[in-house]
């Protein structure tokens, strides 16, 4: 029996070819090679960026942005040729770092324009609390290197250490390790932003 | 469940709902193809040294001012600092005071370009205030009272026909320290040069705003700025961090060892040069000394130097000898 590993781009010249083959191509000019390489790797980056910002339409935006880089500044260094996704994922991994950051620091500038929660009209609570964890979730995950954030997130959704090692630039049997210290900078990360918003929670409480 | 399942299981919260799955891949890739359909402004159409000296009003130039300090770090951060936190936490303060221009290859100059491209940090930087694109003015007299400290002299070219005022930034870089050696690794320099108690490392920038005025007579451009400092950690040698920029630049190693062993990183700003595209040599100006870049391209010159505690550059269509004249007011 031949297993035929399926990747999304469903037809068209450049499906079996490597991305490393459909780089070269791309220094050449040729548009197909790029987009085939687009609906290779679409998907999956979407999903990265979308857990890092936890926005549709900025998750959209920042995955163009690395296309569009792609398109008009292809990685060009010999070892990068060969490994075309590790490129795209730093690339995303490391922008939607800088508008999550970017993010946080204009919403603690005009953290005093949010007006307070009223108790009791804070709509379906069960909602709010998820999203209040996602928040400080993606907080902890801030406050991680891109390259243990990205780990993380590429391991959540399910990735193969094999796969970790290619995307990640790391020696496939050190993956585990770094995972490992990964999940324990987040750990450390979530426990004292955690402690910090119930700290704050307290204080208001006590003020009123 | 073990503690790293339990980490990977809060990370599902993030996971896109249904509403929350992108547009299809082919309306996602025609919007795509529609953006980069659209006519882009080619920055390599700006004289390289014209750009060089609007780079002076802008966050790049925190950065720099970090990264020729900290080599490494340098380039890569921007930084710093409140004053509170300069008297009391940090020892070490860097301030511009000389210049060291060195050639760097295409590829280098790629390096540092691609980084800026890629998102690459070397930590994260938090700014206590950002620096602000420049923001036209109506007079002189309106410019040096939004940055007073910023103007040291005008030289006679008649009516600007531009002023604007603008920069002005301070944060800090706490050095992340596997990033910025994957960094030196990405260009091909070994990433251990940099010590290990780098890594948490708080470095601080904090520049003032600065003045930019514009002449129609010989197409010059002139930009003047109180000093950038840079304050970091007293314990750090910045030799080491010197060498890996030099080498991150493109330099060979024992010239980068004998470079960095001679340079002042207390005072000394580094200026990449592209090979091939502009010559420079050291000059007077106002008894300091400074550095005249010539464009090979016959596109002008620029003479960077430092007076009063103050940056100045000054770009313009003008031979060396006429520019230093003017710089010298």
């Amino acid at each position: 029996m031949t297993i035929t590993i399926q990747n999304q781009l469903s037809n068209g010249p450049a499906e079996d070819e490597s991305d490393g083959q459909l780089l070269s191509r791309l220094h050449q000019g040729d548009n197909v090679s790029f987009e085939a390489l687009f609906h290779r790797h679409y998907k999956r980056l979407y999903g990265l960026v979308f857990r890092l910002v936890g926005n549709r339409a900025e998750a959209e935006d920042i995955v163009q942005e690395v296309f569009i880089r792609l398109h008009q500044r292809p990685p060009n260094d010999a070892r990068e040729e060969h490994n075309v996704s590790a490129w795209l994922y730093r690339v995303a991994t490391n922008t939607a770092y800088n508008a999550v950051r970017s993010r946080n620091r204009l919403w603690q500038r005009n953290q005093h324009l949010v007006p307070e929660k009223i108790d009791g009209l804070a709509g379906p609570e069960k909602a709010a609390e998820q999203e209040e964890e996602a928040q400080l979730v993606r907080a902890a995950l801030a406050k991680l290197s891109p390259m243990h954030g990205q780990l993380l997130l590429l391991r959540q959704l399910g990735l193969s250490y094999a796969e970790l090692a290619e995307i990640c630039d790391v020696n496939q049997n050190s993956v585990g390790k770094t995972l490992s210290r990964a999940a324990e900078a987040f750990r450390e990360a979530y426990l004292r932003l955690n402690t910090e918003a119930n700290t704050e929670v307290t204080i208001e409480d006590n003020a009123r | 469940m073990n503690e790293f399942d339990d980490v990977i299981a809060k990370l599902a919260i993030l996971e896109p709902t249904e509403a929350d799955q992108p547009q299809p891949a082919e309306a996602a890739f025609a919007n795509l193809q529609q953006r980069l359909d659209q006519p882009v402004v080619e920055p390599q159409q700006i004289p390289w040294l014209r750009r060089f000296t609007l780079m002076t009003t802008q966050q790049k130039w925190v950065r720099a001012a970090v990264g020729s300090m900290l080599g490494l770090l340098i380039a890569f951060f921007g930084l710093t600092s409140s004053g509170q936190a300069l008297a009391s936490e940090f020892l070490g303060l860097f301030r511009v005071q000389k210049f060291a221009p060195i050639s760097i290859s295409p590829e280098a100059m790629a390096n540092l370009e691609n980084m800026d491209f890629e998102g690459l940090m070397p930590g994260e930087m938090v700014w206590d205030e950002e620096a602000v694109e420049p923001q036209p003015v109506a007079s002189i007299d309106e410019a040096i009272s939004l940055a007073p400290d910023a103007l040291v002299f005008v030289p006679d070219l008649g009516e600007p026909t531009e002023i604007a005022v603008g920069g002005g930034g301070s944060g800090t870089l706490t050095v992340d320290l596997a990033a910025a050696r994957a960094i030196l690794n990405i260009a091909g320099v070994d990433g251990t040069l940099l010590p290990d108690d780098l890594d948490g490392a708080d470095i601080s920038v904090a520049t003032e705003a600065g003045i930019f005025i514009q002449w129609d007579e010989g197409n010059t451009t002139m930009v003047q700025m109180p000093s950038p400092s840079v304050s970091y950690p007293g314990n750090f040698d910045p030799q080491p961090i010197g060498q890996a920029l030099l080498q991150f630049l493109g330099m060979s190693e024992s010239e980068a060892v004998r470079l960095s062993n001679s340079i002042d990183w207390t005072s000394t700003l580094i200026l990449p040069v592209p090979t091939g595209v502009a010559s420079f040599q050291e000059v007077l100006i106002w008894g300091n000394p400074g550095i005249l870049m010539t464009a090979n391209d016959g596109s002008g010159s620029s003479v960077i130097f430092e007076t009063r505690g103050n940056v100045i550059m000054l770009q313009g269509d003008w031979s060396a000898d006429e520019l230093i004249a003017l710089a010298n007011g």
